[in-house]
């Protein structure tokens, strides 16, 4: 054991003082938390869109009745739209060619009366500035003015009942033979049916995953330690004795007594205490950003977190292990350990969620036990979940790391043997 | 016991060796089988002689590639064993598998002490990391404690004049300094046997002299030193017993001496003189010697050169001829090699 914590310790100093080592293992984690937390879910998340909406009133009304100050009142009164008000639809169409509004709406002179009498005509244009806004711009304004559309022809029937009222006199009463309803609760169902024919009820399911902001940037912290789990810790196995065989220090090694089992055990540790500084040092930074971070060293459940992070480092590593039969230097090894690292971090689970996955990619990701393990680390950390939950999860996460670290060392002596014996 | 590969089990060491010589020598006498004694024979000798480390019939195959070719070896205490040879010729392949790194195909391996040190033509160092953090993990692995190193460990560097650097990164140390890092934490430990491949190569002529110094201070202290080198100087300078390696096998061993006496060339009595080279030709060709020239020297062949240069400066000078200077060029062990060979030992 001597041997392995020497080996433990110098191979910790020479990473800690490698530069690269040091970006990749601690800083890029870091920095995509950030990103994750500024970019891709900037503060603004939750809160809603809000819209810049311009608009041209021309609308005269009628008598005292104006259906386009009506429209502007509304518009500005929802806190969705910021409102901006042009006097000409000329000025309106320039400044949403420059794409300084998402939505410009040009109200015509006789908007009242129109509507009022028959059809309303209403111009509607969507800027097209930012691909990715267009389809959310139109959706938007489309539901808005349908739903607007929907309420002003509910008035008419309003208007249009009064009037009914008002002028059929004794037929107002009047019990309609089958339908047991008088001729005014006809009529008004009837035209209410008609402004309003069916009642949709929308309610929305956001994935747990995603359920508000901090939950999300905890969410992404955990990918965060997970994808880097997954890319060093494979490529640490994938290097771990051939990088030692190029630099000449496995002869020497051996020829000091040390043993196949010191190497790994060394150098297990030291790959580990990295990733345990980086674990610390991303879940501090998903912290300071208002993530959703639940830990308590004084409750036992927590510790469920460190030892599935193990979990997935030794799994991480023994994967390397067996990669490292395929390589045959260390450079091989490296890339190949980076790159199945990334690959396997983006389609299973890991860094992105399986709901945004292929549906033959997401059973892939349901297979791999690093995403199982990682699935506990976040109930436990973001969900705050009961232990009873987890109990059958964490025994094949257990079973899962020891059937992967038992192929891992097999391939690992395979590959001493293979360097050792090498000319 | 032998050495075996470091992935199935650790160096063995022959402790008690008392015990184990009335055992084999119990061994020896009941023995039917002839080779099984001859081997034996060589062990308990091996024990009687001081023998550290003794390589029996050893062969080594890599795929279809036999590299080596029934190699047998003998370390004595306080010796320095030179293995000199050709690049290719299965020195680093035996010194590995000295150093228990890899396993023979057959043959024995036979090491008689607590440790062993091997200095690798690789330098295997951190390069991220300071001359002395590189020290100390090499002096972990050897379980030795901090004042030892801090004592051996200065003095070597020192006399390898780069105390002054030890905390700089290896790094940034130039190849000569780094090799000299190397041969300094392989002299470290207090080792039985020090197995030192090419420990001078990239080294300039004052920097091979403070090696081979050290190298010798191991030998005076008891020490037993098993070297590789493609120098001729190095070896004749250093080696207790040579074993001239070509193509995976020994083709000749003995002491530096003893290898001259039985296989040199005669040495040649190169003379450069004044005057009618013909003449001089027929002077020496009448006293018997075999001549050729080149230009104004004459080359004589010679078994015996303390007594032939007498009698050539007395013939030619009875002949009226000016000798301008006169050369004694004694073969070397390059020329055994090339006789013994008819390769080069060198390219540099």
């Amino acid at each position: 054991m001597r041997r392995a914590l020497a080996i433990a310790e110098t191979d910790f100093k020479s990473m800690i003082r490698e530069k690269i080592a040091v970006f990749w293992a601690i800083v890029w984690p870091a920095l995509w938390v950030v990103l994750v937390a500024f970019i891709f879910i900037p503060p603004e998340v939750g809160s809603g869109l809000t819209f810049v909406i311009g608009i041209t009133n021309y609308d005269k009304g009628y008598n005292s009745i104006s259906l386009g100050a009506t429209l502007v009142d509304v518009l500005r009164n929802f806190t969705d739209f910021k409102v901006v008000l042009y006097n000409s639809s000329e000025d309106l169409l320039a400044d949403l060619e420059k794409a300084r509004l998402d939505i410009g709406v040009v109200i015509p002179e006789n908007f009242t009366i129109e509507t009022l009498s028959g059809t309303g005509k209403l111009y509607v244009y969507i800027s097209g500035s930012d691909p990715q806004r267009i389809q959310i711009n139109r959706g938007f304004a489309q539901g808005f003015f349908y739903q607007f559309a929907r309420e002003v022809a509910l008035e008419k029937a309003k208007v249009y009942t009064k009037y009914f009222i008002m002028y059929s006199g004794n037929y107002t009463n009047m019990v309609i033979p089958g339908l047991n309803m008088s001729m005014i609760d006809v009529v008004n169902r009837s035209l209410v049916g008609l402004a309003n024919p069916m009642d949709i009820v929308f309610e929305e399911k956001t994935p747990k995953a995603l359920s508000d902001r901090p939950a999300m940037i905890g969410w992404y912290t955990i990918g965060a330690i997970g994808m880097v789990m997954l890319y060093s810790g494979i490529s640490a196995g994938a290097m771990a004795v051939v990088v030692e065989r190029e630099s000449g220090r496995l002869d020497r090694m051996i020829a000091s007594g040390v043993k196949a089992f010191d190497l790994l055990v060394g150098k297990t540790i030291s790959e580990g205490l990295i990733l345990a500084i980086s674990s610390i040092v991303v879940i501090l930074m998903g912290w300071v950003l208002n993530a959703r971070i639940i830990w308590s060293p004084l409750n036992p459940r927590d510790w469920l977190v460190p030892l599935n992070l193990l979990f997935v480092y030794l799994m991480s590593m023994s994967i390397g292990f067996i990669l490292s039969l395929a390589t045959r230097s260390s450079r091989s090894a490296g890339t190949l350990g980076t790159v199945i690292g990334l690959l396997l971090s983006f389609t299973t689970g890991v860094w992105m969620p399986k709901s945004f996955l292929l549906q033959p990619i997401r059973a892939v990701a349901d297979v791999f036990p690093v995403t199982w393990a990682l699935d506990i680390v976040r109930a436990v950390m973001i969900y705050n979940e009961e232990v009873s939950n987890l109990i059958l999860m964490q025994i094949q996460v257990a079973i899962a790391t020891a059937t992967l670290m038992m192929m891992g060392i097999a391939a690992y002596r395979k590959t001493i043997s293979r360097y050792v014996e090498s000319t | 016991m032998s050495c075996s590969n470091f992935y199935q089990s650790n160096l063995h060491q022959l402790k008690y060796y008392d015990y184990l010589k009335i055992f084999l020598i119990i061994n020896l006498a009941f023995s039917k089988n002839l080779i099984f004694r001859a081997s034996r024979l060589v062990v308990v000798l091996g024990v009687v002689m001081d023998v550290v480390l003794s390589v029996t019939n050893v062969v080594k195959r890599f795929g279809d590639v036999v590299v080596l070719k029934d190699i047998s070896i003998n370390v004595l205490k306080g010796s320095i064993t030179t293995l000199l040879g050709p690049n290719g010729s299965g020195k680093t392949t035996l010194m590995r598998i000295i150093a228990g790194i890899l396993k023979p195909t057959s043959g024995e391996v036979v090491f008689r002490g607590k440790a062993i040190s091997y200095l690798p033509q690789e330098l295997g160092l951190f390069k991220e990391l300071s001359g002395w953090d590189n020290m100390m993990f090499y002096a972990k692995l050897y379980g030795l404690d901090k004042e030892y190193v801090l004592g051996r460990g200065k003095e070597l560097l020192e006399k390898l004049g780069i105390l002054s650097y030890a905390k700089d990164v290896v790094g940034k140390y130039s190849g000569g300094m780094a090799k000299k890092l190397s041969v300094a934490i392989a002299l470290l430990p207090d080792a039985d046997l020090y197995i030192l491949d090419e420990p001078t190569t990239a080294l300039d002529p004052q920097s091979r002299r403070a090696v081979w110094s050290l190298i010798e201070d191991l030998r005076k202290s008891g020490k037993a030193v098993l070297l590789s080198t493609h120098y001729m100087e190095e070896a004749e300078k250093l080696s207790s017993y040579v074993y001239l390696m070509h193509r995976g096998s020994i083709i000749a061993e003995g002491t530096v001496e003893d290898l001259k006496k039985r296989y040199a060339p005669r040495s040649v009595i190169e003379a450069s003189i004044h005057g009618d080279l013909r003449k001089v030709v027929e002077v020496l060709e009448e006293e018997k010697f075999e001549v050729i020239t080149h230009r104004e020297v004459v080359k004589v062949y010679s078994d015996n050169p303390k007594e032939d240069v007498p009698k050539i400066v007395l013939a030619l000078h009875k002949n009226g001829v000016y000798v301008k200077t006169l050369n004694v060029v004694e073969p070397t062990l390059e020329d055994i090699f090339i006789k013994l060979t008819g390769e080069r030992l060198s390219t540099e």
